[in-house]
């Protein structure tokens, strides 16, 4: 599975608001919540922070990735954005994030989850994709650079 | 090893005894017909002085001060002088000879009466390996060698070696592999392949184990008769890839033992770094427990108090959900794209690449030999002894360098020259010989396996019916009865980590593996437990509690 093929343009934020690393995640679940695949978004809500509050999923390099795994979703779901302003998310280089990518997955599908998060983290450790993905103006920028990043990697 | 040794010193004492008895029994045949000659000269003397006439004579000192002066007795002085000359000067030195030299003595057959028993038919650094750990569980085992001086050899330094040609079906009749556990058998394809078509026309029952060094020489090996086929290039491949710790912080399989799955995960770039063992909460979290730490060459047993570092490894035991579960947690830290250095298109290089690929890892293949590179994915002719050959290839931003060729000498070299180009790179190197490990970690390596460790473990794993892990040089993981001396008895009142080193991980009755809960713990009958440890700690185990296993 790809990541551009869980995430769509209705779920990029370019220039999201949020003060803080709740506001930012909660922000997020608020876009994916309309999807019909969420059946519960609290149940969900629930999910995302009960794993932040294990250990924070700020991996360093200004990008985060907060996750879960819950019935409350018929399918894997994914959101984007790029915040406005450096967000203090507690990472483990203690840097500010402004790259944030949600995955919430089902919870039976581990397998296909942990790939998926590998996959999202990889990507978002290079510099430049990283670069390219601050500098995006629309979504639909942000899921050209996904695109075109995720077919590089599979050709080599 | 006991039982030859014993069936040598057994020998020895006879052969001495023998000789020993011939000689009284000489001397006293000829001191009665001494004194009977002397009386009939009408001499009557002490008996003492017939054994002192026979010896003097036999050694051909002849004092002269008793004689015969008669014609049959200066005849019965020559015959006595003549056998004491082939007594003395051939019978004494030949059997000396024998004596001194049975312990390098041959045998061209297996010991009689010996069974389940392990027949090596390559002497060569794995099977030097073997052996030694074979002595540990006090397995049975011949060496068999189709050179007599290197079987002399052999005998000379405790091997159980044994002459005969390996390619002639006969000589397996004479290593009794009908009553043999198994037939290991670790040369080049070629001779292998010889080696179980001659054994199997005299057992088509015995176990075989095979080694293999190309992939097409694995259905020919079976077709020869191997049961078991191992592809130590591709098993050390994939172990030096999975010690490639720049590529994520998930935890990668190492193996099963019982149900319990053993794996080890980097901790470097992962929130444990910097935390004690009892703050990460691992058990609780995912259900994984650490079981050993290792940190370069070194490796701890899990204590509380441990602080996790950057070079961290941390060595994971738990039931397959609670390994997924782990790596649910720490598959998003130190993800890196940068491509690892392979140094070497060999067959290992090949599989490390492989692994690679399997994991979506990027990698890049620095080969000297042109011919190696012409059918190897993502490989370059480059002398990675040259430092802009270096920066070619992009070592300067990898995150790790595996060195995988099967030269000592040239890993050892290019070792010191990555860690002086630099100090954050981690250095993966494989070893041929068990001795150069040191080396290899003085050069700067990391982490370094051995191919004489690393294939004799396998064997003995398969030797031990899957009982037995390698985990890294020197530390194993292996599960064994439950000694009856601790049946009943608690983790607490035994204390095996503090007498000998072991580490008690799990509990194993029938189908159901138990992570030891604390120290409570008490060791059931009908068991068996699953224990850590490095090699001198195992081997004290052994040595202690062996018997009663």
């Amino acid at each position: 599975m790809k990541i551009s093929d869980i995430l769509d343009e209705t779920r990029i934020l370019t220039n999201m608001e949020g003060d803080s690393k709740s506001d930012v995640i909660n922000s997020l679940i608020d876009l994916v919540a309309v999807s019909p695949k969420v059946l519960d978004k609290e149940k969900v809500k629930e999910a995302i922070f009960e794993r932040e509050k294990i250990m924070s999923t700020g991996v360093g390099n200004g990008f985060a990735i907060p996750h879960g795994k819950t019935d409350a979703v018929s399918d894997i779901v994914a959101a984007f954005a790029v915040t406005k302003k450096p967000i203090d998310y507690e990472a483990l280089d203690e840097q500010p994030v402004r790259l944030i990518f949600l995955l919430i997955g089902k919870a039976n599908m581990v397998g296909p989850h942990i790939k998926l998060l590998s996959r999202i983290s990889r990507l978002m450790n290079k510099e430049e994709f990283r670069k390219k993905l601050l500098e995006a103006a629309e979504p639909k920028d942000v899921m050209e650079i996904f695109r075109t990043e995720e077919a590089a990697c599979l050709d080599n | 090893m006991l039982m030859f040794e014993q069936n040598v010193s057994r020998k020895n004492a006879l052969l001495l005894t023998r000789l020993i008895a011939i000689f009284i029994l000489v001397v006293s045949v000829y001191s009665a017909i001494f004194h009977y000659l002397m009386l009939r000269e009408g001499k009557d003397l002490h008996w003492f002085v017939g054994v002192y006439w026979t010896v003097a004579t036999m050694t051909t000192v002849g004092f002269g001060d008793v004689v015969f002066s008669t014609f049959s007795g200066m005849l019965f002085s020559v015959v006595v002088i003549i056998s004491g000359i082939f007594f003395i000067l051939i019978i004494i030195p030949f059997t000396l000879i024998q004596l001194f030299q049975s312990a390098a003595r041959v045998p061209r057959e297996a010991p009689k009466g010996i069974t389940g028993h392990v027949i090596l038919t390559h002497y060569g650094p794995v099977t030097n390996v073997l052996i030694r750990k074979l002595g540990y569980y006090t397995s049975p085992y011949i060496m068999l060698t189709s050179d007599f001086k290197q079987a002399a050899d052999l005998r000379d330094r405790g091997i159980r070696a044994v002459f005969g040609e390996v390619d002639d079906p006969q000589t397996y009749a004479q290593m009794a592999i009908e009553n043999a556990a198994l037939l290991v058998t670790t040369a080049d394809d070629v001779t292998n392949t010889m080696v179980i078509h001659a054994a199997r026309q005299i057992s088509p029952t015995v176990n075989v184990l095979s080694t293999s060094t190309e992939q097409e020489s694995i259905e020919i090996l079976r077709a020869a008769g191997a049961d078991e086929i191992l592809s130590l290039d591709e098993m050390m491949g994939q172990s030096l890839a999975r010690r490639t710790i720049a590529g994520d912080a998930i935890a990668h399989i190492i193996g099963q033992l019982g149900s319990l799955t053993i794996a080890e995960a980097a901790a470097l770039a992962t929130p444990l770094v910097n935390k004690k063992l009892k703050e990460t909460q691992l058990r609780s979290l995912t259900g994984v427990v650490v079981i050993g730490v290792l940190e370069g060459p070194d490796f701890y047993l899990p204590d509380a108090e441990r602080v996790i570092t950057k070079h961290s490894i941390l060595i994971l035991a738990g039931a397959p959900e609670a390994i997924m579960r782990y790596n649910e947690l720490f598959c998003i830290y130190n993800s890196s794209n940068d491509p690892v250095i392979i140094i070497g298109a060999g067959n290992v290089g090949r599989w490390v690449a492989r692994s690679f690929e399997e994991h979506g890892l990027e990698y890049c293949i620095m080969e000297k030999a042109a011919e190696k590179t012409a059918d190897a994915s993502h490989a370059s002719v480059l002398d990675a002894a040259k430092v802009e050959n270096l920066r070619t290839a992009g070592f300067f931003n990898a995150p790790a360098v595996v060195i995988s060729t099967h030269k000592d000498d040239t890993n050892i070299y290019l070792a010191t020259l990555f860690r002086s180009l630099r100090a954050d790179i981690q250095i993966v190197s494989r070893a041929t010989l068990d001795r150069n490990v040191a080396l290899l970690h003085r050069a700067g390596c990391d982490i370094v396996l051995s191919y004489a460790s690393f294939g004799s473990n396998f064997i003995l794993n398969h030797v031990k019916r899957g009982t037995y892990l390698m985990l890294s040089e020197g530390v194993d993981v292996f599960k064994v009865r439950t000694p009856q001396r601790l049946v009943g008895k608690s983790i607490d009142e035994i204390r095996l980590r503090e007498s000998i080193g072991c580490h008690v991980v799990a509990i194993v009755r029938g189908e159901k593996t138990e992570l030891i809960a604390g120290p409570d713990t008490v060791f059931p009958e009908d068991s068996e437990i699953i224990l850590i440890a490095d090699n001198e700690s195992e081997s004290l185990f052994l040595k202690k509690y062996g018997r009663e296993m």
